[in-house]
Parts: structure tokens; C-alpha cells; sequence
């Protein structure tokens, strides 16, 4: 095992606060739980007048989209605080430099941190899963959406990590890397939604439309979590349509209209998009074919090389004796 | 020798910190680096210990560049800084065992390792206790445990004795005395010249980056205390003859009579010293001791830095 990973958790286990900020968070957790629940308990049975047995599959659709948003807000809030903090600490702690004497390789010294960090999320994630298991009591979801969710948001997790990891091992203070790590994380998670909005918005179709008939590629959309959690679990082979109000819904438009699908509700407005033949499910809902890749596989790419690259940066930052800068050579001309 | 720099160059922007230092470590030796504040001391060790690339020259550590293969180099090689570096809610065991796992030291060794370091240094009775429990000394013994955890040849002091304690002082010269014994061989900076004095085989003075004088310290010493200061004690009735017969001799200067003694100061060797003696002897007095004084690490340094300001100027 990684003795940065070993040191690190039982460094940060033995705080006082550690017990306490997860007893906290598991309550708050379960609190934000439960006011989804008597949400959705409101929209199914008083908007939708829905039968109890399609109520119940509504019901659990609707609470494991909600805390899997909820989730994936956590990794974007708590991933660049547990590790932002993690090779500066070390630093101003006066240990780096003994760190770098040792035989631990920057790599290994890179990836313990990020493990450790990740590690604690991890602990933050199984400490609530009685919670998100929930969902599955109710139906109208599967282990195979909870695989999805839980990937992008790991997925998710060590990239902001890893880039966390590379201001950190950057940064000369702590403020400096907590601020720098939190400014990456919301302009990746809500930054993006902007940027999609604007590109819906400023690049427009033929005729005026927002999204042509055929539908459009939305090239903001590859960079946020949230689409590529939404679109792992809705479109693992193709699109799931169910026509239902659910927390996930914003997004599914979004989806649909990419694929020039109608009946997507915000974006599409069931107004001049072609409709695809669709494959009927068990669960009364359609299987469609789609014209474009999934969202979520192109957001896996960008990840996995952002954080391949992050990391490599972050090792070369704490490499002894420095790495000496790349600098191109300077010619002079020869004097006349 | 276990470590050589040769005309090491290192340049913090516009200050040039190393300006062509050659340092020559012979195995086995502890030795001294001894400087004012801002001299180069700390630098070289960094250049010496893999932290710090040089700008320009040569440096080989156990017959290895350290900018070729640190990691080779950080196997032999145990680093001490001017600083403790220490974890929160971590026991001195705790500690050791994780720097001796950073080390690649495995399994049951490892527990036996810090055993072993922690005895040595006295702080068995502490193993168990927070590391930021401990007293200065306690902390600076167990930092130098954390460098010698994969029992390296080569151990880098950076000023290990700053902020100590006289009691805490006398046990870490004890500590490093026995690491020169167990056959390591130390190099140990300090610009408080009396931390050095009396364990130091080898010195080094470096100031503005440059070294001023190096090599063995006895010879040192030599080649640089040409006036040693000379006491005899003596019956009272012989002090005012002596003193006399001191006066005619070309190399003594500087006499001064107390009662039953007789001061001066001799510009000479071993064998005028002897000379000196001898005539003494055969005026026929009682000579009850003759002793003479070698310049302490300070005078040297003083010196030293002294003669490189009258070139200067």
C-alpha cells in the first residue's frame, strides 16, 4: 500500500472533527433525503394523480435522479477541499522536501495524495449509501443506473482531484490553492452550463431554430458532469423516454434535441423535431435509436486526459532536483 | 571520498548563491560547513542532497551525480533540514515507520528499524507519545532517527543544534560522535562556531558562496595560527627571569607577567614551542605547566573571513 495513503488516513481520521463532519454530513444527507421524498411524493400523487404502482416506480426514479444530482454537487464542493489542500499543506508544513529524499517517486507520491483525498470521498459516499439505496426500495431503477451515476461521478471526482493535485503542487499558500482548486470545479460543473446555453443560443440553426430537426451537436455539453451523469444512466445503448417530470428532465431535453428528438419538453417544446421509431421497454418506456455518439463516453475521454495530464504536471512540480523550464533557444543574427 | 563539488554554481535570480564552490568529503569524517547567514551553507547541502540543481560544475555523491540518478544517491544519503517537518496526530513511532516505508523498508524490518532508531536516540520511553508533544530536543533527536531509517552512509546536517538547549546540545554532539563512530560520515552545517568545535574531523568555511578555507581541521589550524598564545605556570621568584629571557626571543611577543605566570604569544610551530621550553627548563625553573593554546573554531573563522576582507580592500 501507498505510505502516503497509509499516513494520510490515519492523519486525517484522527482529527476530532473527522467523526463529526460525517455524522453531519450523513444527517444533512438524510434531511435533503427526506424533503426530496415529500417533493416527490407532491408531484406524484397531487400533479400526476399517478396509480400507486406507477407512483412508486416515478417515486423511486425521482429520488435516485435527485440525490444523484445532489451527489455529483458533493464531488464538485467536496473534492477540491480535500485536495487542494494536499501538496501545499506539505509544504507549508515543511515536509515536502523530506518526502522527496526518501525513495517515493513523485508518481507515487502524487497518486497517494490523490487516493487519500479520493478515499475520504469514497468514505463521505458509503457513509450515505443506506440513504441512496433507498431509490431501489421503490422501483423504476437499477443497479445498472447506480453503476453509471457512480462512475461519472468518480470519474468526475478524479479529474477535479487530479487538477486540484496540480494548483496545489503549484500554489504558494493554501488560500492560493483552495481558491484555485474551487474556481476549476464550478467552472467546469457550472461555468459549462453557461457556455452550453450560449452555444444553444449564439449558434443557431437553419431558419432560426435553436436545434435543427435533425438535431445538433452541443460541444459544451462533452465538459459537464452533470449531462454525462444524466446521459450514462438515460443512455447507456440509446435514449429513455418516459415522458415524466423528474429531476433529470432539463437535461434529458437537452439530450433529446441533440438528437433531434421531439417530445423533449424545455428545448424541444414538441414543435418541429422529426421523431425517431422507437423500441418499447418492459417498463412502458421507448427505447430510441440515436444519431449521435453518447454524451457521457466523449465527457470520459476529456476527463481521463485532463487528469492524465494534471497529474503529470503536478509530479513534474514536485520532482527533485527541478525539473529545469523548456525554453526555446534564442538566435541571435550574426552581426553585420 | 565520499562526496566531491567542483566549481558549483547556483544563482537565485539575480543572487548568486554557490560561486564556483569545490568541497572535497573525505569517508568517514564529520564535517563542518561553517559560514555566516545567507554564505552558501545551506545551498550546498541541498545541491549535495538531490533537493537542488546546480547551475553549473560537478558534484558527485557516493561516486553518483545526484541530478543523474537522485534516487540512487537519497539510498545512501540521510538529510536532516534546518527545520522539523512534522504531522499532526501521528506517534514518534508512527512517524519513523512511515518515512521507513517511504524508504522501501518492508514488513517486519521496518518495525524492528524503528526500534533500533528510536533506542538510539533515546526516546523509546516517548514511541508512543504525539510527535508535537515533544520537547525541541526531543523533536530534533527524532529527526535525525527519521534521516538514518534506511541506515545511509552519508548524513546531511543543516544547522542541527539551532534553537537547542545547552543539555539538548551536549546530548545531539554525543549522537552524531556515535554516528562518526558507527563509521557514517557527517556533514554538519552550523554558523554558531562552538556547536562544531570538538566533533568536527574536516571544515569547510564558506562565506559569499565561496569557500575560504578547507581541508582537514588540524592543518587548518596550522597553516593559519601562526601567533599561538603560550601560558607558564611557574614559582612567583622565577616569573620576572622568565619573562625576560621570553623577551629576547625574535618570535614571542605580547608578554604579560600575572603572579606565577607568564603569558605570551608565539609565532611558531611545535618545535619552537619546544625550543622555547627547553630554554625555559634550563634556567633552572620549575616549570608546573606549559600550554599552549590552539585558535578555537571562532578565531579560525574570524581569521579566515578577516584575511579574504584585507584582499578585498
Amino acid at each position: 500500500m501507498n505510505p502516503v495513503l497509509t499516513r494520510e488516513l490515519l492523519e486525517r481520521f484522527r482529527t476530532r472533527r473527522a467523526p463529526w463532519f460525517i455524522f453531519g454530513w450523513t444527517l444533512g444527507i438524510g434531511l435533503i433525503g427526506y424533503v426530496v421524498y415529500l417533493v416527490g411524493q407532491q408531484v406524484a400523487n397531487g400533479f400526476f394523480g399517478l396509480g400507486r404502482l406507477v407512483a412508486s416506480g416515478f417515486m423511486g426514479r425521482f429520488l435516485f435522479q435527485a440525490m444523484a444530482l445532489l451527489m455529483m454537487t458533493a464531488v464538485v464542493m467536496v473534492v477540491p477541499g480535500v485536495t487542494a489542500l494536499s501538496i501545499v499543506g506539505e509544504r507549508e508544513r515543511q515536509t515536502l522536501s523530506l518526502l522527496q529524499v526518501t525513495q517515493l517517486s513523485p508518481f507515487q507520491l502524487i497518486v497517494g495524495k490523490l487516493t487519500s483525498s479520493l478515499s475520504y470521498f469514497l468514505l463521505l459516499l458509503v457513509a450515505v449509501a443506506p440513504i441512496m439505496a433507498l431509490p431501489l426500495l421503490f422501483g423504476g431503477m437499477s443497479f445498472g443506473d447506480v453503476f453509471a451515476a457512480l462512475a461519472i461521478m468518480i470519474a468526475t471526482a478524479v479529474m477535479i482531484g487530479s487538477v486540484s493535485l496540480a494548483i496545489s503542487a503549484r500554489a504558494r499558500s493554501s488560500r492560493g490553492a483552495v481558491a484555485g482548486s474551487y474556481v476549476f470545479a464550478f467552472l467546469i460543473a457550472f461555468f459549462t452550463i453557461a457556455m452550453l446555453l450560449a452555444e444553444l443560443l449564439v449558434v443557431r440553426g437553419a431558419g432560426g431554430a435553436i436545434v435543427p430537426a435533425r438535431g445538433r451537436e452541443v460541444y459544451s455539453s462533452w465538459l459537464n458532469p452533470y449531462v454525462a451523469m444524466v446521459d450514462a444512466i438515460e443512455a447507456p445503448l440509446a435514449l429513455k423516454m418516459d415522458g415524466q417530470l423528474t429531476p433529470f428532465t432539463p437535461i434529458d431535453s437537452l439530450l433529446f434535441a441533440r438528437q433531434g428528438i421531439s417530445g423533449g419538453g424545455v428545448l424541444g417544446g414538441g414543435g418541429g423535431f422529426v421523431e425517431l421509431p422507437g423500441i418499447p421497454t418492459d417498463d412502458g418506456r421507448q427505447l430510441v435509436r440515436v444519431r449521435r455518439g453518447p454524451v457521457w463516453v466523449r465527457t470520459l475521454i476529456i476527463y481521463v486526459a485532463v487528469s492524465a495530464l494534471a497529474l503529470m504536471r503536478a509530479g513534474r512540480t514536485v520532482r527533485a532536483p527541478a525539473a529545469r523550464p523548456f525554453r526555446l533557444k534564442r538566435y541571435r543574427s550574426a552581426p553585420s | 571520498m565520499i562526496a566531491t563539488l567542483s566549481g558549483v554554481e547556483k544563482n537565485y535570480g539575480a543572487v548568486r548563491a554557490l560561486d564556483g564552490i569545490d568541497l572535497e568529503i573525505p569517508e568517514g569524517s564529520v564535517f563542518g560547513l561553517i559560514g555566516p547567514n545567507g554564505a552558501g551553507k545551506t545551498t550546498s547541502m541541498l545541491v549535495i542532497s538531490t533537493l537542488l540543481a546546480r547551475d553549473a560544475g560537478k558534484v558527485e555523491v557516493v561516486g553518483v551525480d545526484p541530478q543523474n540518478d537522485p534516487k540512487g544517491v537519497r539510498r545512501l544519503l540521510g538529510y536532516m533540514p534546518d527545520f522539523f517537518g512534522f504531522y499532526e496526530n501521528l506517534t514518534a513511532r508512527e512517524y519513523l515507520e512511515f518515512f521507513a516505508a517511504a524508504s522501501d523498508i518492508k514488513g517486519p524490518r521496518r518495525k524492528a528499524v524503528v526500534s533500533d532508531l528510536l533506542a538510539l536516540v533515546d526516546l523509546d520511553h516517548k514511541a508512543d507519545a504525539d510527535v508535537n508533544s515533544l520537547s525541541r530536543g526531543m523533536k530534533q533527536r527524532l529527526s535525525l532517527a527519521r534521516s538514518l531509517v534506511h541506515d545511509p552512509q552519508l548524513l546531511v546536517l543543516d544547522e542541527p543544534a539551532s534553537g537547542l538547549d545547552p543539555r539538548a546540545r551536549v546530548q545531539l554532539r554525543e549522537l552524531i560522535a556515535e554516528l562518526s563512530r558507527l563509521g557514517k560520515t557527517v556533514i554538519i552545517s552550523s554558523h554558531i562556531l562552538s556547536e562544531l568545535e570538538g566533533i568536527c574531523s574536516h571544515l569547510a568555511v564558506i562565506d559569499d558562496g565561496k569557500v575560504k578555507a578547507h581541508g582537514d581541521l588540524d592543518e587548518i589550524r596550522k597553516a593559519l595560527t601562526s601567533n599561538r598564545r603560550v601560558t607558564i605556570r611557574m614559582p612567583d621568584e622565577r616569573v620576572d627571569e622568565v619573562a625576560q629571557l621570553m623577551g629576547a626571543q625574535p618570535l614571542v611577543s605580547e608578554i604579560d607577567v600575572e603572579r606565577g605566570r607568564v603569558r605570551f604569544v608565539m609565532a611558531g610551530d611545535d618545535h619552537e614551542s619546544a625550543r622555547l621550553l627547553a630554554q625555559v627548563v634550563s634556567t633552572g625553573t620549575e616549570v608546573a605547566e606549559w600550554r599552549v593554546e590552539a585558535a578555537g573554531l571562532e578565531e579560525l573563522f574570524l581569521q579566515i573571513t578577516a584575511d579574504d576582507e584585507d584582499e578585498q580592500s
